[in-house]
């Protein structure tokens, strides 16, 4: 049996150019044993599209009925998509609320040694000031420091003492002089008054005296 | 023909801008077949409507990502194909009888009528591995091109026709067997 010039089953299928269809059924026409080999093909395809169509025991879900709604997100980003001016109007509100976040939220960002730190409103934590590095001494060093340190203290205490000793003493030297003289005063303005009234006292009775007589 | 591939057009595209029922018109033509493909190949036919359902709501959710829509029917074949492959890893198939599988393969089984032919026929397919039994329901019952089946399956040209050969043959042994020259 010669060779088929091409596959049965394309012919059958339908798979090669009207040039290569026209060689196979050229082939056909000499060659029983490939005319029964297309029978069997032929015959194989038919029972297999005897199978009646599955009917559908119930319609498929319509993308309208609930299991299919999309979220409010979903018909937002599509609304958005329709067009440019939807676009930017979208745009346009996500930036507002973006800086309405903003505002409402008072953000403050800050950056440290342990990393940068996002914080919101009042309650942002203070930044505390970095401690400043101690340097290393020895104990003698720290020792010549103190007495250093002790003794310059002790040589001005001593020189403010005096001064301000010196400047209370004169103070209350001038308050007590003033004190004195005032009491000195009002003593003899006292003497001059009781006398004054002895005075008087005295010229009464002896006025008294000379009418009893 | 023609007119139809351009409403199918217009509706993807009016779908894909959230009209809803341009989506719920292309359900209704393309529900028949796809169930179709699905049934034959699982065999279940409540798992196949769960499956058909799963696809068109898949097809919905993945409208825009679909570049060409004049290949659209590919595309919701590769859909349901995934799906149905998906069902086949979780559920593995029952085992065909024995006397089944022999009644089937029989070339002297008498097919008195219709019935007992697509009994027949249904048992064939299903002893048939799940790549051809795939290959050759895109072939045989749905009419796509074998690129067309290599689109859908995402395997090379060769192999789809390497798998439909396969499968047609091994059918062509229980459907139509050789004549015996004894």
């Amino acid at each position: 049996m010669n060779e088929a010039p091409h596959d049965l089953r394309d012919y059958l299928f339908d798979e090669l150019s009207a040039a290569r269809k026209a060689e196979v059924e050229a082939w056909l026409a000499t060659s029983a044993a490939g005319r029964e080999e297309l029978s069997r093909l032929q015959a194989t395809n038919q029972a297999l599209l005897s199978l009646p169509d599955e009917e559908i025991p119930q319609r498929i879900a319509f993308v309208s009925d609930k299991v299919f709604e999309p979220s409010p997100w979903a018909r937002f980003a599509s609304w958005l998509q329709v067009d440019g001016p939807r676009f930017a109007l979208g745009s346009a509100m996500a930036m507002a609320v973006l800086f309405a976040g903003i505002w409402v939220t008072d953000p403050s960002l800050r950056y440290d040694d342990a990393g940068f730190e996002l914080a919101f409103g009042a309650e942002a934590p203070v930044a505390a000031p970095a401690p400043a590095p101690v340097p290393t001494l020895s104990d003698e060093q720290v020792r010549a420091v103190a007495r250093a340190v002790l003794a310059e203290t002790s040589d001005d205490r001593q020189a403010q003492l005096v001064a301000l000793i010196d400047q209370r003493g004169a103070e209350t030297e001038q308050r007590l002089s003033r004190e004195v003289a005032a009491v000195s005063e009002d003593s003899e303005m006292g003497y001059r008054m009781l006398r004054s009234d002895i005075e008087k006292m005295y010229n009464g009775m002896t006025d008294l005296a000379l009418v009893t007589r | 023909m023609i007119f139809r591939d351009v409403e199918d057009r217009d509706l993807i595209l009016k779908a894909r801008r959230g009209d809803v029922d341009a989506f719920n018109v292309l359900v209704t033509r393309w529900e028949r077949r796809v169930f179709s493909y699905i049934v034959r190949s699982v065999g279940d036919r409540e798992d196949s409507l769960d499956i058909s359902q799963d696809t068109f709501l898949k097809a919905y959710r993945g409208l825009r990502n679909l570049q060409n829509v004049e290949r659209f029917p590919q595309w919701l074949f590769r859909i349901a194909h995934n799906e149905t492959i998906s069902w086949h890893r979780k559920k593995r198939p029952e085992p065909i009888e024995d006397s089944e599988l022999e009644r089937a393969t029989n070339p002297s089984t008498r097919r008195e009528n219709a019935a007992e032919l697509t009994v027949v026929v249904k048992q064939a397919l299903k002893s048939l591995p799940e790549e051809q039994c795939q290959a050759v329901l895109l072939k045989v019952y749905q009419g796509f091109k074998f690129h067309e089946i290599a689109d859908i399956t995402g395997v090379p040209v060769s192999t789809v026709k390497s798998r439909v050969y396969s499968g047609f043959e091994a059918l062509k042994a229980v459907l139509a067997p050789a004549r015996s020259t004894a």
